[in-house]
């Protein structure tokens, strides 16, 4: 029994040690004065904006040829080594009306229209209710299928929620101005849109009920390697830039107008406030005519940051890392930190990082306005290191020159 | 609005609350210290479960992301490592929504559910807090939300109302009755790094004024829990 105990020390490849002790490896990796990803510490993932794919669209951007992809607009880019793709389809729903003050009479039926619509211009400008956003799907490809996961729920919620907030896309960008088809003196088959013939009698376009647009996003990640709200945001904010909008014309050829109008003038179809299927079937997107999406601004862009503090214990004893010729490049972001405050690590990335850092702030700053207000949102998560007012300040800093850097590539 | 808050409501939960404020009314129940599924256990701490179910209908991904925030900072105030291989179950029942909005139409409706994320949220983890204290869970710091507005003309004004430039959700912990770290702030709306500060300082100094709320309500609730101490 003469046998000595030894305690063996165990190694792991930096891969390992990032999965089961996170915060060991990350604290390591930033005593040398580097992240575990070899990028300094606030180093942002290198972005590339793929130009869009005009056999996805279904409206090109030289107008015109159409195909018939139902999608409206697209993006593709490439974050690190993360692909997104990004595309967006629409379709288009009834404006509601108030069931229980809605009259048999349809002469009623648009007063009470008119009364809203005044009634709506009457609120402030920039109330919540004056905006849109658009519904997410986001899938991150981890090679099995099933239910969304926690964060792919999470991140589609946020986006929805941000691009509301954000109040970028109004109102009345998604709103329908229904066009006629119908014949000419000839006899030949035209189609006429209000906005662009002004000689035509307005009366023409006086449809009963009123449409608007609706947008789904379906976003697709490929090697996600960190979270991915930044890259998403970004995708869907290109493709949202590229989206055209069909133009909607009325068959009138393929209905009796008056019988529409008379239909509606029946309790039922009123009050269940339902396109039958009738008069739903004679509204048809333009094959070959689009318009532009309008947005209020399209150079927002979100940027997540984590802070973290060095931990001492954990740190690795290198002499001489001054002169050290491998590590010398890479410790300069060691002095240009005052001392207590947490480092801040931008485009946070691998394991190591998205495990080890508790606290972290997203910055969406609006770098087009000359207004003081240009911040549109910040959202501080703390619980991991302390979160100071001066990283704060730094890391809207941060998020202001990134968004200027990805304005100028976009 | 003040708050109104009750401890201890529910008898066969671990630990429960009921909290209105700002129109809002949530209950809280803690279930746990438990056994965690397979799936769910840490070897070094205790697994965090936030529900949260809405006034009306079932949860949807809404809830999702409230759990979500609600989880991020949560995690760090619970002393997980008492707890290890365990779950801890926070469940938020929303039971009231006061809705101050008379439109009709299905689009004001969606705005306003993303509007009221902060509001209840607010409420959420106001709740939390006294359910947590009254389950007998140990936490490292005392935690409390208050929400703040920024009106069109400029000034910061307490609890939120809909018409608002901006809109600031701040949750402070707080340790040995002093401010002692920002847990949670949420900002949303047209607003300069100057207000957000002010939004932050302003807070801070709320959420002492509700802390020793909290606190009397808590201290009583302990007092009748261990009445044969005394």
């Amino acid at each position: 029994m003469s046998e000595e105990f030894q305690l063996k020390p165990v190694s792991f490849s930096p891969e390992v040690l990032a999965r089961i002790a996170p915060e060991l490896s990350l604290q390591r990796h930033l005593s040398v004065g580097v992240r575990p990803c070899l990028r300094s510490f606030q180093e942002f993932k290198s972005v590339q904006i793929n130009p869009q794919l005009d056999s996805i669209n279904r409206y090109t951007s030289n107008q015109g040829i159409s195909s018939k992809s139902t999608v409206l607009g697209s993006s593709n880019i490439k974050c690190g080594n993360t692909i997104i793709f990004c595309t967006i389809t629409g379709g288009f729903i009834e404006t509601l009306l108030p069931n229980d003050e809605a009259d048999e009479n349809v002469k009623e039926y648009e007063k009470i229209y008119e009364n809203s619509e005044k009634q709506e211009n009457n609120q402030q400008d920039d109330s919540l209710s004056n905006f849109r956003t658009v519904y997410p799907i986001i899938e991150i490809e981890r090679g099995r299928t099933g239910a969304p996961t926690d964060e792919e729920m999470i991140i589609s919620q946020t986006l929805h929620d941000t691009l509301l907030n954000s109040k970028i896309l109004p109102k009345e960008s998604l709103e329908i101005d229904l066009g006629l088809k119908t014949v000419d003196k000839d006899n030949n088959e035209i189609i006429i849109y209000p906005n662009e013939s002004k000689d035509i009698d307005s009366s023409l376009f006086q449809f009963p009920r009123k449409y608007s647009f609706v947008l789904y996003a379906s976003i697709q990640v490929f090697s996600r390697s960190g979270p991915i709200l930044d890259a998403a945001w970004l995708a869907l904010m290109i493709a949202l830039k590229s989206t055209k909008l069909p133009c909607v014309y009325f068959d009138e050829k393929n209905s009796n107008l008056l019988n529409d109008i008379s239909s509606l003038s029946s309790k039922k179809s009123v009050k269940t406030g339902v396109v039958n299927a009738k008069s739903g079937s004679q509204i048809i997107c333009d094959p070959t005519k689009s318009h532009d999406l309008k947005l209020n601004n399209s150079d927002l862009y979100t940027t997540t940051i984590g802070l973290i503090e060095l931990d001492k214990d954990f740190s690795v004893e290198i002499e001489d890392v001054e002169n050290n010729e491998d590590f010398k490049a890479l410790s300069v972001d060691k002095h240009t930190r005052n001392e207590g405050e947490p480092i801040l690590l931008c485009d946070i990335e691998g394991d190591a990082e998205e495990n080890a850092i508790g606290s972290r702030v997203v910055v969406i700053p609006d770098i087009n306005t000359e207004d003081d207000d240009n911040l549109v949102s910040v959202t501080i998560i703390g619980g991991g290191s302390k979160v100071t007012k001066q990283s704060i300040q730094n890391s809207i800093g941060l998020a202001k020159l990134r968004s200027k850097n990805l304005q100028q590539q976009s | 609005m003040e708050l109104d808050a009750k401890i201890g409501v529910l008898n066969n939960a671990g630990g429960s609350s009921e909290v209105s404020l700002n129109g809002i009314k949530v209950v809280c129940g803690i279930n746990g210290p438990m056994e965690a599924r397979p799936r769910q256990e840490l070897p070094t701490t205790c697994y965090l479960e936030v529900i949260i179910r809405p006034a009306i209908g079932n949860p949807t991904v809404r809830e999702k992301y409230m759990e979500d925030k609600i989880k991020n900072f949560l995690n760090s105030v619970i002393i997980g490592n008492l707890y290890p291989r365990q779950v801890i179950q926070v469940n938020l029942q929303i039971l009231e929504k006061k809705n101050n909005n008379s439109s009709y139409t299905s689009d004001s409706d969606e705005s306003a559910a993303t509007e009221d994320v902060l509001l209840e949220l607010n409420c959420c983890i106001n709740s939390a807090f006294l359910a947590l204290v009254d389950a007998n869970i140990s936490i490292y710091k005392a935690f409390n939300s208050n929400i703040f507005t920024y009106t069109h003309k400029g000034s910061l004004v307490k609890d939120g109302l809909s018409e608002a430039k901006s809109r600031h959700l701040v949750v402070y912990g707080i340790k040995n009755n002093k401010v002692d770290e920002l847990l949670y702030g949420e900002n949303v709306g047209r607003f300069s790094e100057k207000k957000l500060f002010m939004a932050l300082e302003r807070g801070e100094k709320e959420s002492m004024i509700l802390h020793s709320k909290l606190k009397e309500l808590s201290v009583e609730s302990v007092k009748q829990k261990f009445v044969y101490l005394s």
